[in-house]
């Protein structure tokens, strides 16, 4: 007692309202901290006596002295920032009188914080983000004060037995998303015993359908409900969480949730936020939800509804509508119309339909939305025109995607909207042939998408102006003509000008500092590309199909992380610059310069690139042999194209080490001698192989996935079939070898038989000689074979017919000889008799010279099974007869069949047998007649 | 007046060209339909793109010069499902194989309007019902082999009319009824028809019903 009063008076006078003990319990928590990077702690000094003022502290007030209940040290709004790390000290064991502790998102690791559990005042807790490792101390259910328990984010803590939780008898709010629980089993039985939760929040927590199967739950004062991204995938009508009519917030999204939405739904009155998103569930919501009143938010996209947009409109609350704020229904393969009455939903602020199958008109109602500032419709098939009434009302209209739908837009040219927008994607939806007025006053958009918009008009002046701090500006494939300004590089905003398919004349500009992304492909440019063209920063260059000369700029050399470049299709002369003397390594993943007037050797930066995968040097006038280092400098290449050159000298053995090479082509070269047998090791252009689909996109600014990258970005063209068909998305997929036209010797190597990945062969137009490969069936995906135009002999391998995706096959005006194998893919071909002709040896269907018993010893293998074949034949016939003779003979002791099928059958019988016999004998005979004539 | 004249050539032209793209469009969607049918273990059908102008980069599809879808070779490739009707789309279809499967249902009626196919090979898969009538339409055919499958019902006799037919293998199912012996039936052998528990050989014109035994 007498201590106490001690301390009482030291409180509130020489300490200035602190207690001393604290402070020094204070100071040790802070000597625990090793770091303090934002000097958090930093008046935190006993230079500042009373520590009630220290930053973070909070003093009680009331008679007993100011003793610190509060610390509220979370790192939650410094972004970026480590936070606090080191130890927590015990000495928080002596704040006695805490009630709230805050240390999120500091840096907390390897901390053992199961001292926390003596801090028996504790009201508050938060460790949120701390990076806490291990399982979660089962001394924090001795907090029996705990009103509000938070590790959320602690991504490395565990729980296998959450009974703990059952002492925290007054706990309202516990969020332990990010926690893995999956070995929780009682997890549902524990929190059943918390009756006053009123939030609950298990989000991204592993758990499966075990811990959530019971169908009741005590949890009478719940409201907020998260088990959103786990793993429950559990027949859904049943489990206790649709069963719980106080919530007003539920959050099942991300799980595998099946079967329809259930009808106890409709018991959750108070619901003001439903998220289901991401699960299996399937068919119409049901129509007990009308009794929803409160509702709010709804996302139910990602699942299965299958109705009409206007029957699920009528099975929203109507009590309600007037009060939806979020409405997302994307993927959810909805289709109808929308219905006129969504103009009634006054409060909707965000509107997702994306990905669906909405058809018809946009209800012009639409307009009257004042507070929408998202509208997301992409992905349907909506037409019908977009009038300004449509947007009549919209001043709130920030975010709007109407990307591939078949609508077209059609206002005043002295149209004013009401919006100022800051996302525009109207990406197919035609607004020309006039460059649309009304976006000149629409400066503060960042992302501007007029892409395939049916402009056919001039840039206007204003554009540049009006759009001078946007992000992204994608004009591409419109009629758009006029110049670049050479005021472009002081757009400092812009990652990706994408202004490709239109009719941009002039010659190329300086680009602004921080540009990602320019693509000019298929305009009118013409001049050399200026030697400095700027744009350090650039990802991908695209200015093919223009009309550009001068050579290829030696600052090409200077762009470490330019992954994307095409420069093909133009008038680019000389030699490519040698990249000597480069600091570091260029990052470039594809170079296609395909279709220009380069030459020179086999060019030398390509030693600098390590990531190259896609090259395309094909159309020039490059010359020289192929080096040797081409195997050892380019490990991740994929894609080869040398052809139409004049390469010579022999194909280098080394090109096998390329390991991923799945598309080598170097048709219409002067390369000579034989076919290294090195090329069997190709595991590139074997089945095995699987695609590198994806690249590795190191820190790029998040600007576009790699995926992306690859699918509109890459192309090549592809000789195949006897056709140039330029591949896309499919060229990832595509292994093919093209040596033809070339003067290549000496025989096949059998090894080619080992890449069985190929899709597309041809060695046609060479000097080779011997035979087919024996093997040549094992080339299971081949659809094209093209070994025309050489000096091939000997038979044609049986194996070839068991090719199943065979489409197109040539072996034309080679001396190949003996019987053609007639296996079934082979009977299929188009053309037959051009497959085969010029080889005078060869015999059999379909070419008509007919073969002698000598031709079968060339294909020896298939003379006995041949043979078989006839002797079935006979047996069938054989069998046939004697079969249908029994059918017959048995008619005639069923009395009912008798009567009910044969009207004279006393004397049917005979006749019957006669007539079968007959046929049959005729048959026998046109039977072997066939099998002689083949 | 000569410019006017080529003005209204290239306008033809660009007219035409348009109209090809969208023809061989239609058709990758036809495909891409049956895409979705059917389940594709190995991912044979992995390169098939909806989003490309035209199906003929696609893997097992070959287009004609015009772009126009001529063959579709997925023989022995393990996809299942069923074959549904949009493959009717393909007009300028010549050459359907879809041996060697696990396809099941219908033959769908709306092959009967793939007028120029060639060759229509579905046996060996799991095919059910009747053999679709409206093949009889089908006067380029050379190749019927639906063998191997589970089909029922009777050969329409209508097929005498297929004139160019060459081959015919329909063993192996569950036909009833008899064998039109008209037209090209009167060449093939009966090798095609074996295994078929309850047809009873020929026609017998006249004597017995066509649908005999069904």
């Amino acid at each position: 007692m007498h201590a106490m009063a001690i301390l009482f008076l030291l409180a509130l006078g020489g300490a200035g309202g602190c207690v001393p003990a604290e402070r020094e319990a204070l100071l040790a928590v802070k000597r625990g901290f090793s770091s303090d990077p934002d000097g958090v702690l930093g008046s935190w000094t006993t230079k500042h006596s009373n520590c009630c003022q220290w930053a973070g502290v909070v003093c009680d007030n009331n008679g007993s002295g100011r003793r610190v209940a509060e610390l509220r040290l979370s790192n939650a709004d410094a972004v970026g920032s480590s936070g606090l790390s080191g130890k927590i000290s015990p000495a928080f064991t002596n704040l006695t009188r805490l009630e709230y502790l805050d240390l999120s998102w500091n840096s907390l690791g390897g901390n053992d914080v199961r001292f926390l559990g003596s801090l028996s005042r504790l009201r508050y807790l938060n460790l949120s983000g701390t990076d806490l490792v291990g399982e979660i101390p089962p001394q924090l259910g001795n907090l029996s004060r705990l009103v509000s328990l938070d590790l959320s984010f602690c991504v490395k803590l565990y729980s296998r037995d959450l009974s703990w939780l059952t002492g925290l008898s007054s706990l309202q709010h516990l969020d332990m998303s990010g926690v893995n629980l999956s070995a929780s089993v009682y997890l549902q039985r524990d929190v059943n015993m918390l009756p006053s939760l009123r939030v609950l929040a298990l989000s991204n927590c592993a758990l499966s359908t075990t811990v959530t199967s019971s169908s009741s739950t005590n949890l009478t004062r719940l409201q907020r409900l998260d088990l959103s991204w786990n793993s429950i995938n559990s027949s859904t009508v049943n489990a206790w969480f649709w069963n719980v009519p106080t919530l007003r917030y539920l959050d099942l999204s991300g799980n595998s949730l099946s079967g329809p939405f259930p009808e106890s739904l409709g018991n959750m009155t108070r619901l003001q936020e439903l998220y289901l998103y991401s699960n299996n569930m399937v068919g119409m919501i049901p129509a007990t939800l009308h009794r929803l009143c409160s509702l709010q938010m709804v996302d139910l996209s990602e699942n299965q509804i299958n109705g009409s947009m206007s029957e699920f409109m009528d099975r929203l609350p109507r009590c309600a509508l007037r009060r939806m704020q979020v409405l997302q229904l994307a993927k959810t393969n909805m289709c109808g119309e929308l219905p006129q009455r969504i103009g009634n939903m006054s409060e909707l602020t965000s509107l997702d339909l994306s990905f669906n199958k909405l058809a018809g008109d946009l209800p012009p109602t639409i307009g009257r939305l004042s507070k929408l500032t998202r509208l997301s419709l992409m992905d349907n098939n909506l037409n019908g025109s977009l009038t300004e009434e449509h947007f009549s009302n919209m001043v709130s209209l920030e975010w709007i995607d109407l990307l591939r739908n078949s609508m077209s837009m059609e206002v005043r040219p002295s149209w004013r909207p009401p919006f100022k927008l800051i996302y525009a994607c109207f990406s197919h939806v035609k607004m020309g042939p006039r460059f649309p007025a009304w976006i000149k006053h629409q400066s503060n958009i960042t992302h501007l998408d007029i892409s395939h918009a049916g402009i056919v008009d001039t840039l206007p002046h204003w554009f540049w102006k009006s759009f001078r701090d946007a992000i992204l500006l994608d004009i591409s494939v419109n009629q758009i003509s006029g110049r670049l300004p050479s005021s472009l590089r002081f757009m400092t905003s812009a990652f990706g000008i994408i202004f490709g398919s239109n009719n941009i004349t002039g010659s190329m500009p300086l680009l602004p500092e921080q540009l990602r992304v320019l693509d000019l492909s298929r305009n009118s440019l013409y001049g050399p590309i200026p030697s400095e063209f700027g744009g350090p920063e650039l990802l991908e260059l695209d200015v093919s199909s223009n009309r550009i000369s001068g050579t290829v700029p030696a600052s090409l050399c200077q762009f470490p992380n330019l992954l994307h470049s095409d420069m093909s299709n133009n008038n680019l002369s000389g030699h490519l610059p040698k990249c000597r003397n480069m600091s570091s390594d260029l990052g470039l993943i594809t170079l296609i310069l395909y279709k220009n007037n380069l030459s020179g050797e086999f060019p030398t930066l390509l030693k600098h690139c390590h990531t190259m995968r896609f090259l395309d040097l094909a159309q020039n006038m490059f010359s020289g042999i192929l080096p040797e280092w081409i195997g050892t400098k380019l490990p991740s290449l994929t894609h080869l194209r040398l052809r139409s050159n004049t390469f010579s000298g022999n194909i280098p053995t080394q090109l096998a080490q390329l390991g991923y090479l799945q598309l080598l082509d170097l048709a219409s070269n002067r390369i000579s001698g034989c076919i290294p047998r090195s090329l069997g090791n190709m595991t590139g252009m074997t089945k095995e192989h699987t695609p590198l689909v994806r690249i590795p996109l190191a820190d790029h600014h998040g600007l576009g996935n790699d995926e992306i990258l690859y699918f509109t970005k890459i192309y090549l063209h592809i000789i195949i079939k006897g056709q140039d068909r330029l591949y896309f998305s499919g060229v990832i997929y595509m292994v093919s070898l093209d040596l033809s036209d070339n003067l290549l010797n000496g025989q096949i190597p059998e090894e080619i038989s080992y890449l069985n990945g190929m899709v597309n062969l041809n060695l046609s137009r060479n000097k080779l000689t011997g035979t087919i490969p024996r093997n040549i069936g094992d080339l299971q995906k081949l659809e094209s074979l093209d070994l025309s135009i050489n000096e091939l002999s000997g038979a044609i391998p049986s194996s070839l017919s068991d090719l199943t995706s065979l489409g197109y096959l040539n072996l034309s005006y080679n001396n190949l000889s003996g019987r053609i194998p007639t296996g079934h893919q082979l009977q299929v071909l188009a053309n037959p008799s051009y497959i085969y002709i010029g080889n005078v040896g060869l015999c059999g269907p379909p070419v008509s010279k007919k073969c002698s018993s000598g031709d079968d010893d060339n294909n020896s293998i298939q003379t006995p099974l041949r043979g078989d074949r006839d002797l079935t034949k006979i047996t069938v016939a054989v069998g046939f007869v004697v079969g249908n003779w029994l059918v017959i003979c048995s008619l005639l002791f069923l009395k009912a069949w008798r009567s009910a099928y044969f009207w004279t059958i006393d004397k049917a019988y005979d006749v019957l047998y006669v007539f079968v016999a007959i046929r049959l004998a005729k048959r026998g005979k046109k039977i072997t007649s066939t099998n002689s004539a083949d | 007046m000569a410019a006017r004249a080529s003005f209204i050539a290239v306008v033809a032209l660009l007219a035409l060209v348009a109209g090809a793209a969208r023809a061989s469009n239609e058709e990758g969607d036809a495909l891409y339909a049956l895409r979705q049918r059917l389940t594709d273990p190995n991912g044979v059908l992995q390169s098939w793109d909806p989003t490309l102008v035209n199906p003929c980069t696609w893997f097992h599809v070959t287009c004609d010069q015009a772009s126009r879808v001529v063959r579709l070779d997925l023989g022995n490739s393990n996809i299942s499902g069923s074959i549904g009707p949009e493959l009717g789309r393909l007009v300028n279809l010549k050459y359907l194989e879809l041996y060697r499967n696990n396809l099941i249902g219908d033959i769908p009626q709306e092959l009967g309007n793939l007028k120029n196919l060639i060759s229509l090979d579905l046996y060996a898969n799991k095919l059910t019902g009747g053999i679709p009538k409206s093949l009889s339409k089908l006067n380029s055919l050379r190749f019927m082999r639906l063998n191997n499958n589970k089909l029922t019902g009777s050969i329409p006799r209508e097929f005498a009319k297929l004139s160019n037919l060459k081959v015919i293998d329909l063993s192996n199912n569950d036909l009833c009824g008899t064998i039109p012996v008209d037209g090209p039936f009167s060449t093939f052998p009966l090798q095609g028809f074996e295994n078929n528990s309850r047809l009873n050989g020929p026609e017998l014109q006249g004597l017995v019903p066509y649908d005999f035994g069904c």
